[in-house]
């Protein structure tokens, strides 16, 4: 076996663990994996790729879970404390991954390896607890049934200074809309890995390592971060400090669009975090509305007022920094009800139990998102589900008689909090509905799955493809469908990838708004910049938002070239983009996923279109989309199949 | 010389040093237009008679508006306010700040104030917040340690939320700091040993954090050189006026150096037992410094060895072979330490253990050490270290402060 | 230590390869919004500026350029300056565009009237508009010294140097050798005088390091000269550096000079250029210096305290360490003596090297020497 000289940036080996035959080994990874594809999700990929058999059941012991963390994680960088969680979806039967904050990632390499990556199922609830001089799996008998913060508050008090991730009761019940937690509160909410977690009967993974993490050039390192943290702490002088729903409803009037600099959004995340597009996004149709019905007209600016950003940073105690992280986006607030220590809710939150319920009480959405939380289950895939209980019972689908008499009204609060504690308990109606909206519509029948919105089996998140249909390409087309942090015109436009990497198309300051709802090769290229560049991005453990400060501002490959000692050109980089891409969608066909099936289908596709608010008349010509998007990576355009070649180039790496 | 990628040095307080340096006030001020000052100081400094040496100096040529001396030790938002009432209430256009570090935060707190007719000192807090020139203020520091009548930060702590409240700006560095030995005279001699020392892990500090450069590293290699020389004569003859002055400049020099520099472990851990412990921040930096230096060894060697030419001189350091420099340097400051322990009859503490509140308790119970490890993490100037430091790090180099062991280097992970 | 040190300089130096990267946030930290960007055309012909766009770009500055020709712009540059309602300015370029420019911000804010007519040309209270120093060539430290002269009226205040300075191989500028030289030397010069000659400490801090970096750079740049070009001009990046480790040296040196306006070295060059009328380019004023320092060092080595120390900064730690006390003075001469010997070998035609071949009568060399010593307890 290929033994790794001294590494540096990454930690050049993995953990495995058999859960079934309690083993736990540590495997060199050669090199040139990481060269290849990096570390983090590009590193879960190759790993995943060649171990889980094609035939594998999500749920059944041949399925393998993968922590993993990021290339430039402790290396002196910044916006670099994210982890993911990997494995094979349940809920799409593909490629799945899930990626969070907090300080768990560090955590991973601290323990000398860059992922930990369990197999099989154990016989009894376990955790794994890994530190410097062991790693073993403990009896999580006592801590089965717990909440993600009380497992988190048990576990580190009797490890003190460890780092935890955990599922919650979800997980254990194997919802597979549940995620895997950490810092009491941050999610890997999406692709219902919390439930392949469950399955194993792993509760939680506790980290105590203390290694060191290498770096080539840790000054260089400091320099880069230096002047990035410059751009974080800046402010532009002819920017407004506040903007609210005003500026949202212009640039829905406008008829023309500027190229944003993402450097706004820093300054809205600083002030308020994610909360700040609250209205901003309903009003100019960013955000979907009852189930993907509504629009603007419905949620106003006077409905959509009590959740404005202010509601949310009043009742903040304390800002919330991930790892690393200069900006510190999240929050700790003090609340009423049941749990008043709890963090921040994120938009999506907000507006999956906000807008898109049509509930304008705030304290449930901070009392569902703490529920939610505690139960490991993910508030978008939630807050979907819910929606989609609510149109039925409108459409008479589900009757007073399934809920015991709950009147499912669009809303409602009391029926929300009721609802959404039936699907964390699985009980009556919530049995039905806790595994996402494409098997609740199949349970349900009655042709329920006509308010079914989901992509691939993932429900979308709180970003309306008819706005920016680049949300609707990367919700479609990517190997982990149906989340909004995989792409989107906007995204690009952030990025500014053009500053650095050849073949991203340059945005002008200025444009037409019609252009962004055409079609074309630049479309493709800026859909697959997106892709390769988040590939990068999670391959080296960072934080979008800080991506969106602008590659120019935030020199990612420069990081990576200092941490690592390589000397690869950002088109290089981007090249690992392409393969990390290519090899898990490689996964997907090997494991029989249909790329076509994944395709956007009726509302969140605009069809039919929108007949008032701000996303009337649009519709979005998904197919040419995803086929231009294939053929910018030499796939096969109608299948989205990569070439024999393409395929083995990816796999014959070792 | 190694020049680093990219470095930036300012210092843009105009200093006077000197035997009768307080003479020169009347015509800094009247050269910045501010024929008004108001004078902030504490009871301390008011009591040790300094005041009047100062009304003495400026004589009649200036008029001060009102003299303010209830600045506490620690200072405080609400002094920071009622003393701006007061700047506003007589028409000042100026403020000598007569003091140590408290006094100087305050006064620059005020300055911040007054300047932008502002009543809320929150909204200029955190980095560069401040974003034009505030009214003159002259800085005359009455101890020779903290280096804060030329550096960019203010801390003001805001007790009803238990916080502190962090300014720093390019703004906040005082027109003009005057060095006045008069001013120091009657320091006791653990004080000025304490505060030589911290102004000594300034300057050692500046030159091995990430921040460093040819004009910092200049600056602290003459800081150390002057606080080498005359901190012994100086306490063994406490009215030495040309060592007093030596000390005075020194601790002025390494202020320069360090904030343009960054410092590292040895002020992460040295607020933090001090925050944690409310110790005097002099002693803890004291005790630390050999351990900061000592645990950054492997990273810093030929740093640390450049650092022996001013400490011991040319002499030693010809005689020691080039290997033997760096290890060399922490054994003076240990050393150095230790001859001050012996001088000042033990009251210069030479371990975290050691050090003593005036009626005798200890200051830093072992038992504390977690939390203080735990605190440092959070401190901004972790970041600039050259080696990482994490929770055990940090606790093993204090329990070895605290004991006054020698620091187990096999135990430092090598990054 | 004498009686009273002061010191001030108020420019910021910020220097390296990525020194403009760090521009924009140091202009907003000053509320400086809308910067005036005067440079002169050889910096315009390089696309210098081009270089200060492409930092300013995404930061939403929003400079403007003036390209500087000759001296009747000044007017303009004034009107065009109210008139847009600029804030700042940005001097990009070295000599003729730093004066203009601090002349430009004297008129700004005490009126025009004040400039052409001052009452007291050396009492100007401040502050100034921002002013932003970005050289293109080593100079002789005029550039941040406090000072500027116009219409024949020399103003002299501490405001007048520059907020920032920023010096990066970047915007450097292919540079004749003899400049290069005179920089140099006169940079030396300044800074050895005060190393040796004053027990300023905050001075010497200062002049240590400027010691040190024209040691480090001038002559390994004059060895590299062919006479024909200009030094630098072709060469990339990294090449550069050099060029502006002396341009460094030239600014640390001006704001030396600015606190001591009377340095024995510049007012020998000054009285030997004066004899000579039509100084060549062999006896520039920065070579005067440096006779003049060694002169002056000759002339005190035994009265001077700090005069050894000044084998540290021209050598190491190492080197000076290992010779005797007694013997550093005139170790430290030495080492002056053979950089101007080697620099010497590396140029085609004679550079005198004394004063006698400069061509000054003994009367005249009588006449320097007297100048050239210090007074010492």
């Amino acid at each position: 076996m290929n033994i790794p000289r001294r590494s540096k940036g990454f930690m050049g080996s993995i953990m495995v663990v058999d859960l079934s035959a309690q083993t736990i080994e540590t495997q060199p990874v050669s090199r040139k994996v990481y060269r290849t594809f990096l570390s983090g999700m590009g590193l879960a990929a190759h790993v995943l790729y060649h171990r889980i058999p094609e035939d594998a059941d999500p749920l059944g012991p041949d399925n393998m879970l993968g922590f993993v963390s990021g290339l430039l994680t402790g290396t002196g960088s910044l916006f670099t404390g994210r982890w993911m969680v990997t494995g094979k979806s349940p809920l799409t039967g593909g490629w799945g991954e899930a990626n969070c904050g907090g300080h768990f990632s560090p955590a991973i390499k601290r323990c000398g390896v860059d992922g930990i990556f369990f197999s099989g199922i154990s016989p009894k609830p376990v955790y794994l607890y890994v530190d410097d001089t062991a790693a073993e799996l403990r009896d999580a008998a006592g801590i089965w049934g717990m909440d993600t913060v009380e497992t988190e508050t048990f576990l580190a008090a009797q490890h003190p200074g460890a780092r935890v991730a955990c599922i919650g009761p979800a997980g254990e019940r194997l919802s597979l809309m549940a995620g895997v937690s950490t810092d009491q509160g941050r999610m890997a909410a999406r692709s219902g890995l919390g439930a392949v977690m469950g399955a194993k009967r792993l509760k939680a993974v506790v980290l105590a390592g203390k290694k060191r993490i290498p770096v080539h050039n840790k000054e260089v390192m400091k320099h880069i971060s230096r002047i990035c943290n410059k751009w974080v702490q800046f402010q532009p002088p002819f920017l407004p400090g506040f903007l609210t729903a005003p500026v949202g409803a212009l640039l829905r009037i406008m008829p023309w669009a500027f190229t944003q600099d993402g450097l706004l959004y820093k300054i809205l995340l600083k002030k308020w975090g994610t909360v700040s597009m609250n209205q901003i996004s309903v009003e100019m149709g960013d955000a979907p509305v009852q189930n993907w019905k509504g629009s603007n007209r419905d949620w106003g600016f006077f409905k959509s007022l009590s959740t404005n950003p202010d509601v949310f940073t009043s009742k903040e105690t304390r800002k919330y920094h991930c790892y690393s992280c200069p900006l510190g986006c999240g929050g700790i607030c003090r609340t009423k009800g049941r749990h008043p220590r709890t963090h921040k809710p994120e938009y999506e939150t907000v507006l999956s139990f906000g807008g898109f319920v049509l509930n304008r009480d705030v304290d449930t959405i901070f009392d569902i998102n703490e529920t939610l939380n505690r139960a490991g289950m993910d508030t978008i895939s939630a807050g979907h589900v819910v929606a989609f209980a609510m149109e039925c019972f409108e459409k008479k689908i589900i009757t007073l008689q399934d809920t015991a008499g709950m009147a499912l009204e669009w809303g409602n609060p009391e029926a929300l909090s009721w609802l959404v504690d039936q699907i964390i308990n699985r009980q009556g109606i919530g049995h039905i509905l806790a595994d996402g909206v494409a098997r609740a519509a199949v349970r349900l029948g009655k042709g329920a799955q006509r308010f079914a919105f989901h992509a691939g089996g993932q429900e979308l998140a709180m970003h309306d493809g008819r706005n920016d249909p680049g949300f609707a390409l990367h919700y479609s087309v990517e190997p982990a469908p149906g989340r909004h942090t995989n792409g989107a015109w906007l995204y690009y436009e952030m990025y500014q990838l053009w500053k650095k990497i050849t073949g991203a198309p340059r945005m002008p300051l200025l444009y037409a708004k019609a252009r962004k709802y055409e079609t074309g090769s630049d479309k493709a290229a800026m859909g697959s910049a997106n892709s390769r560049f988040l590939n990068v991005l999670n391959g080296a453990g960072v934080c979008q938002f800080g991506a969106f400060l602008g590659i120019h501002r935030i020199r990612i490959f420069d990081w990576l070239n200092a941490a690592t000692g390589w000397h690869m050109t950002p088109d290089d980089y981007m090249a690992a983009g392409t393969r990390i891409q290519t090899l898990k969608q490689a996964f997907n066909i090997k494991h029989g996923i249909a790329p076509r099936d994944c395709a956007l289908k009726g509302r969140p596709a605009g069809d039919p279109p929108m007949t008032h608010g701000a996303n009337k008349d649009r519709s979005i010509d998904i197919d040419i989309l995803m086929a231009d998007y294939w053929e910018a990576f030499g796939w096969d355009k109608k299948t989205g199949r990569p070439t024999d070649r393409q395929i083995a180039e990816v796999t014959d790496v070792s | 010389m190694v020049i680093p990628d990219y470095y930036e040095f300012g210092s843009r307080t105009h200093i006077m040093a000197g035997y009768d340096a307080l003479e020169q006030i009347p015509g800094l001020l009247s050269s910045m237009d501010a024929q008004n000052p108001m004078v902030i100081t504490d009871q301390g400094v008011s009591r040790a008679g300094l005041v009047d040496i100062l009304l003495q100096a400026l004589d009649s040529r200036i008029t001060i508006k009102t003299i303010q001396d209830d600045v506490p030790a620690d200072s405080d938002l609400i002094t920071v306010h009622t003393l701006a009432g007061q700047y506003r209430k007589y028409g000042c256009n100026a403020i000598i700040a007569l003091g140590g570090g408290s006094v100087m935060d305050t006064a620059k707190g005020v300055n911040i104030l007054v300047s932008a007719s502002s009543d809320n000192l929150l909204a200029f807090s955190g980095a560069n917040a401040l974003t034009h020139a505030l009214n003159p203020l002259v800085a005359v520091p009455t101890t020779a340690g903290t280096g804060s009548e030329v550096t960019r930060v203010a801390v003001i702590s805001d007790p009803d939320n238990l916080r502190k409240l962090l300014f720093t700006s390019g703004f906040l560095m005082p027109d003009a700091a005057v060095l006045d030995p008069r001013m120091t005279l009657t320091l006791p001699a653990p004080v000025t040993a304490a505060t030589a020392m911290d102004a000594l892990s300034h300057a050692v500090e500046a030159c091995l954090c990430l921040g460093r450069n040819p004009l910092s590293t200049a600056h602290a290699h003459e800081a150390i050189a002057l606080i080498s020389q005359h901190l012994l004569p100086v306490i063994l003859q406490p009215d030495h006026k040309p060592g007093r002055l030596a000390l005075a400049t020194g601790a002025a020099l390494a202020g320069m150096a360090f904030s343009n520099s960054m410092v590292g472990m040895v002020h992460t851990l040295g607020h933090s037992v001090g925050s944690v412990c409310h110790a005097p921040h002099g002693t803890c930096m004291a005790v630390l410094l050999p351990y900061g230096m000592a645990y950054n060894l492997h990273k810093t060697q030929p740093l640390l060895a450049d650092l022996l030419l001013p400490m011991a001189g040319a002499d030693v350091y010809a005689r020691t072979p080039p290997a033997d420099r760096a290890q060399k340097a922490i054994d003076w400051v240990n050393r150095m330490n230790q001859r001050l322990h012996q001088v000042t009859a033990g009251a210069h503490a030479v371990c975290l253990r050691e050090m003593k509140s005036q009626d005798g308790k200890s200051l830093v119970p072992g038992h504390l050490l977690p939390k203080i490890a735990h605190t440092a993490l959070g401190d901004g100037s972790i970041f600039y270290n050259p080696e990482d430091l994490d929770y055990d790090d940090c606790l093993m180099v204090l329990e070895a402060a605290f004991n006054g062991a020698p620091l187990d280097l096999s135990r430092v992970k090598k990054g | 230590m004498t009686a009273l040190n002061h010191f001030l300089c108020r420019t910021k130096t910020a220097f390296g390869t990525h020194a403009l990267d760090h521009l924009p946030f140091d202009l907003s930290g000053m509320n400086a919004r809308k910067p005036f960007v005067i440079t002169d055309q050889a910096a315009r012909d390089a696309g210098v500026h081009m270089v200060l766009a492409r930092a300013c770009r995404d930061t939403y500055l929003a400079p403007g350029l003036a390209t500087l020709t000759d001296a009747g712009d000044f007017e303009t540059l004034y009107h065009l300056f109210v008139d847009k309602g600029y804030d700042s300015i940005i001097a990009l370029g070295t000599g003729q565009v730093v004066q203009t420019a601090k002349a430009l911000n004297l008129a700004l804010c005490l009126g025009p009237e004040r400039l052409r007519s001052p009452a007291d040309p050396g009492q100007i209270k401040g502050p100034l508009l921002p002013l932003v120093y970005i050289p293109t060539h080593p100079e002789s430290g005029q550039d941040t010294a406090g000072e500027t002269s116009f219409s024949g009226h020399c103003f002299v205040s501490a405001h007048l140097m520059p907020d920032i300075a920023v010096i990066t191989a970047d915007t450097m500028l292919g540079t004749p050798l003899a400049a290069v030289l005179d920089s140099g030397l006169s940079s030396l010069a300044a800074c050895c005088e005060v190393f040796a000659f004053s027990g300023n400490p905050f001075a010497r801090s200062y002049a240590y390091a400027g010691v040190c970096l024209v040691m480090d750079t001038l002559l390994p740049l004059a060895q590299q000269s062919d006479h024909g070009d200009l030094l630098c001009q072709k060469a990339g990046k990294h090449r550069r550096l050099p060029l502006a480790k002396l341009t460094h040296a030239a600014a640390v040196s001006g704001y030396i000079q600015s606190n001591f306006p009377n340095l024995k070295t510049r007012q020998a060059g000054a009285h030997i250029t004066a004899l000579h009328p039509a100084p060549s380019a062999t006896l520039s004023s920065g070579l005067c210096m440096a006779l003049a320092l060694v002169h002056l060092l000759e002339n005190s080595k035994d009265t001077c305290p700090w005069l050894g120390k000044l084998l540290l900064p021209l050598t190491d730690a190492a080197h000076y360490a290992g010779v005797p006390g007694p013997g550093q003075p005139d170790a430290a001469v030495r080492v002056i003596r053979e950089l101007l010997q080697a620099l010497y070998e590396t140029l085609p035609q004679g550079m005198p090297e004394t004063f006698d071949e400069a061509g000054l009568t003994p009367r005249q060399i009588s006449e320097i020497s007297n100048l050239l010593t210090y007074a010492h307890p």
